[in-house]
């Protein structure tokens, strides 16, 4: 069974229809980037996938299971990066990354050099999470979605506010964890992430996904451009 | 072996509680003053009694510690997506929300402290109507806590958004701390702040109250907690987006 399936789901938020119908199916190690303009619905079905949300309607199966009723039980197994990170202020790099560690029991507490290490961090381990900068905080929220060792890592925006440096280093970290057998599923604002990085892109436009092949050249920019003109 | 989730989180807790000066101040500083205030004008008058005037400390300390600086550390972890992020470590939510309101919780304990030891070190006869006192109020505190959180849009409005249950919770003590402990109606016992300083006056032997009077308290306490958690259950908000 795919690790990502969603079939006819449909959220809401009151009267507002934030998702009408998305259909998206991952197969394992498989990476889809999820894009769409502000609004379309994306972090909204990012968290029906984690259980944050219970479909009004439809399917959504995470790893063989109800996210919803089974979110606790899908935690160590799936690594997550909120659009807004989410990451306690007053603690540091290395308290947060070791809270995190503690929480999912996995990995040892020893691993917690390592991973700061794998998101160049090192230098900032001693620092305040409030004192980081836009970039450094994604950084620690993806060691943060790391310190479980997921199957399946539901990113949302994880490269934003990232220097080009940066961006590429967390490619290359994804690419790392894909070979490693993981499955991702990542918005992203960026057509050339999308493009660059992905086997399939899914386009959400009003609550809609339409799947395009990222290798056509030219028909993801069609896709999102056409549904910011429609 | 590794410690419990609620533990972990509490630890993070009482870390940032000791890096945030305004936290201290509020949360520490000035109920411990408050407290401090009630125990000298007991030593200098005597008028009160022992026991009420415990529990009015009591009072104050469980709805500025306990109740206002909990609902403001819980509002300020949700608009940071900190509870949101929590939700999906594995933990359940009742260890998030434990884990988070703890810390409030050993504060009070540590301003209570300080205040036995103010007060010249004497505990009362029957601490177990102490111990009761204690730890029902904190779960009244708690529980109302985590229903006010999910009516406060942000932790700076937290202080006006907890003011009203405060002051009943506080008007109650002062309420009760002027009936003498025999004219306490039952009815009266709604408010928790009559039940705390019935059981503290029991606690101190005062006369006017037997067991029976402060098993009353402590079930009223109890009530109060297990009727509102349901509430609290639904209330509760981890999202910061409404």
């Amino acid at each position: 069974m795919n690790p990502v399936i969603c079939r006819d789901v449909h959220l809401s938020y009151g009267s507002y229809q934030a998702v009408r119908g998305a259909d998206l199916e991952v197969g394992p190690g498989e990476l889809v980037a999820l894009i769409g303009t502000n609004g379309a619905g994306k972090s909204t079905l990012l968290d029906a996938m984690l259980g944050l949300r219970r479909p009004d309607a439809g399917t959504v199966r995470v790893l063989s299971l109800d996210p919803y009723r089974s979110r606790r039980r899908l935690a160590p197994d799936v690594g997550v990066v909120l659009q807004e990170g989410g990451c306690a202020p007053d603690l540091t790099v290395a308290e947060t990354v070791r809270l995190w560690l503690g929480l999912h029991r996995r990995l040892p507490l020893t691993h917690a050099d390592a991973l700061i290490e794998e998101v160049h961090l090192k230098h900032r381990a001693g620092v305040r999470v409030r004192r980081l900068s836009g970039g450094e905080r994604r950084r620690l929220d993806l060691a943060v979605a790391l310190c479980s060792e997921p199957k399946l890592l539901l990113l949302d925006e994880p490269t934003s506010g990232l220097d080009p440096e940066a961006r590429l280093h967390t490619w290359d970290l994804l690419r790392c964890r894909l070979l490693r057998g993981a499955t991702v599923v990542m918005t992203t604002h960026h057509l050339e992430e999308a493009e660059t990085l992905a086997d399939r892109v899914a386009v959400l436009h009003r609550g809609v996904v339409t799947m395009a092949n990222p290798r056509v050249p030219g028909l993801v920019r069609h896709l999102v451009h056409g549904s910011t003109h429609r | 072996m590794r410690a419990p989730a609620w533990a972990l989180i509490t630890g993070a807790e009482v870390r940032m509680l000791c890096r945030s000066v305004p936290a201290l101040v509020m949360g520490a500083m000035l109920p411990a003053a408050l407290g401090l205030l009630i125990v000298w004008a007991e030593h200098d008058t005597g008028r009160a009694g022992r026991g009420t005037a415990t529990g009015l400390q009591l009072a104050v300390l469980l709805a500025l510690t306990t109740y206002t600086a909990g609902t403001t550390t819980l509002v300020a972890r949700r608009s940071q997506s900190v509870l949101k992020r929590l939700r999906l470590s594995g933990a359940s939510d009742t260890a998030v929300l434990t884990g988070v309101l703890l810390p409030s919780a050993l504060l009070m304990l540590m301003q209570g402290a300080v205040m036995v030891v103010a007060g010249g070190g004497q505990l009362p006869g029957r601490a177990w109507a102490l111990v009761i006192a204690v730890a029902a109020g904190l779960l009244v505190a708690g529980v109302f806590a985590v229903v006010t959180s999910a009516w406060t849009p942000a932790p700076e409005l937290a202080q006006l958004t907890t003011a009203p249950l405060a002051l009943a919770f506080l008007g109650g003590a002062f309420w009760a701390a002027g009936t003498p402990a025999s004219e306490v109606e039952w009815w009266m016992l709604a408010l928790p702040g009559v039940a705390v300083t019935q059981l503290t006056r029991l606690g101190w032997d005062e006369p006017g109250i037997g067991t029976a009077g402060g098993l009353a308290a402590a079930a009223a306490l109890v009530i109060a907690a297990a009727a509102v958690a349901p509430l609290a259950v639904r209330a509760v908000r981890w999202d910061p987006r409404p």
